[in-house]
């Protein structure tokens, strides 16, 4: 069993510290760019401001708040404005995530996973769906004393920008079928103890107890990401945490709720 | 060799391997195929993705068939772009069948060197909408992502490319680049509005024509 990180992989296996390497902020420190020009930095309101530009939260409501500063959009419903706030911010938690884990080949996902054993038989509780998509997968490696261990799309994320906890049912029960999914197609990457599950979330939420004991029931580490923002004069930045957690001989454990954060982005609105 | 080596479950497979550390022997970069010893006797391949794998008593049989660069094995749903496969990795020389298939499928007259009318959006998501969403995404994923790909490639004057992604053999997403990681992905989303119901021409044009990162 190797534990720690080797070559900015990151291995979710028996790491009390959580091995990871930046990859550099030269990656993709930038993004598609601001719009410089027709952004008022200066105009963001103390409360989210943060005074001398601190690391805040990056919660539901300072999401909203941001977008209306900075997004240059008019919104012709609710719903549009939710919309784009959710494709907002998974868009920045992908350009984050590559940068921290390109050497994990980790890329936003848009293919559609069969809800079945293999056999062609649905997960049982599944009958009703047919399939699920996650926001993103990458490669774990596992690290044995016989040479590395490539587990291909052995990790999954969801992305969530919302105020509440996740739990197993939220959206209709999405994260229990994916879950459940990733366990079923991911056999020998459980059995090597290196299947994960992962849910990025806005800062006021968090995962519930019943996604982590699921996640222990079928072999996942479950981890949580978490953002913090800083306004700046020249515009916003990004970074997420993840939370502290350790596998004992196998089993995922949730230690603490203790964030290690990442390399900050710009923020693209 | 068809007769070394037998195709197994991943469990079956999974069964005979008591320690992944400690039995692994090597995997393949191009195919991210792994190989482990198996408990009593023989060798297992597991490939990169996927419910099933190779059993052979003698490893060379499967050092022979990562060699060979085809790993034979079928899955038992391929994803579209595996299915399609051969013609995507050449979609340079394909455009015309997709846009025909699209065309017939849709009963329209479309071409690649104009944008789509917007008085068919209707019609075409009629048609589509008209499907259960498995049909819609089984006759319509493949031909609408490479005629909409074709169109802004054309208007960007854009290249195609392929992105490589695994199963039990490599498989390729083409996207359209234009240059510094500046793309255009006509898959992006589109699974999801045609599983989901959520099809909508104008937005899937919207979305294919704006420039995105690999992410």
């Amino acid at each position: 069993m190797v534990a720690g990180s080797y070559a900015g992989y990151h291995i979710a296996k028996n790491n009390g510290g959580d091995g990871m390497v930046g990859a550099g902020l030269g990656a993709l420190a930038g993004g598609a760019g601001f719009g410089l020009s027709s952004i008022n930095w200066g105009g963001v309101g103390k409360m989210f401001r943060g005074g001398g530009g601190e690391w805040l939260d990056l919660t539901k409501s300072a999401l909203t708040m941001l977008a209306d500063q900075y997004s240059n959009q008019v919104f012709a419903s609710e719903g549009a404005k939710q919309n784009y706030l959710g494709n907002m911010f998974e868009n920045n938690w992908h350009i984050w995530a590559r940068m921290h884990f390109q050497q994990n080949a980790y890329r936003a996902n848009d293919d559609p996973d069969e809800l079945d054993d293999g056999q062609g038989l649905s997960i049982p509780g599944h009958s009703s769906r047919q399939h699920v998509i996650v926001d993103a997968k990458m490669t774990e490696y596992n690290l044995s004393n016989r040479g590395i261990q490539p587990y291909v799309d052995a990790h999954w994320f969801e992305v969530k920008a919302m105020s509440r906890n996740v739990s197993l049912s939220t959206s209709n029960y999405q994260i229990q079928y994916e879950m459940d999914a990733l366990a079923v197609s991911q056999q020998a990457a459980v059995k090597a103890g290196i299947a994960s599950y992962s849910v990025a979330t806005t800062a006021n939420a968090a995962i519930g107890n019943s996604v982590y004991k699921h996640g222990n029931t079928k072999g996942l580490f479950v981890r949580h990401f978490r953002p913090k923002y800083k306004v700046t004069d020249t515009g916003v930045q990004v970074k997420f945490g993840w939370e502290q957690s350790t596998r004992i001989k196998g089993v995922p454990i949730r230690m603490l709720t203790k964030y290690t954060y990442g390399l900050p982005v710009n923020m693209n609105f | 060799m068809g007769q070394d080596y037998k195709i197994m479950s991943d469990r079956e497979l999974l069964a005979m391997i008591s320690d992944m550390d400690g039995q692994f022997e090597y995997y393949d970069k191009e195919t991210m195929a792994k190989v482990f010893r198996a408990n009593n006797k023989g060798f297992i391949l597991l490939p990169a993705v996927g419910r099933k794998g190779l059993f052979a008593e003698q490893q060379s049989v499967l050092d022979s068939i990562i060699k060979s660069g085809v790993i034979p094995l079928e899955a038992d749903k391929p994803s579209p772009f595996e299915k399609e496969k051969s013609r995507l990795a050449k979609i340079n020389d394909n455009i015309s069948y997709y846009l025909t298939e699209l065309n017939s499928k849709l009963q329209t007259s479309l071409t690649t060197d104009v944008e789509i009318d917007t008085s068919l959006y209707k019609v075409i998501n009629k048609k589509i909408r008209s499907l259960e969403p498995e049909e819609a995404y089984r006759q319509f994923f493949i031909p609408l992502g490479v005629v909409m790909g074709e169109i802004v490639r054309k208007k960007v004057n854009g290249e195609w490319k392929l992105d490589k992604r695994y199963a039990y053999n490599p498989y390729y997403v083409p996207y359209v680049t234009i240059g510094n990681d500046n793309n255009y992905l006509p898959w992006y989303k589109l699974a999801d509005m045609l599983l989901n119901r959520k099809f909508d021409i104008k937005r899937y044009i919207e979305e294919v024509s704006k420039l995105k990162r690999f992410l």
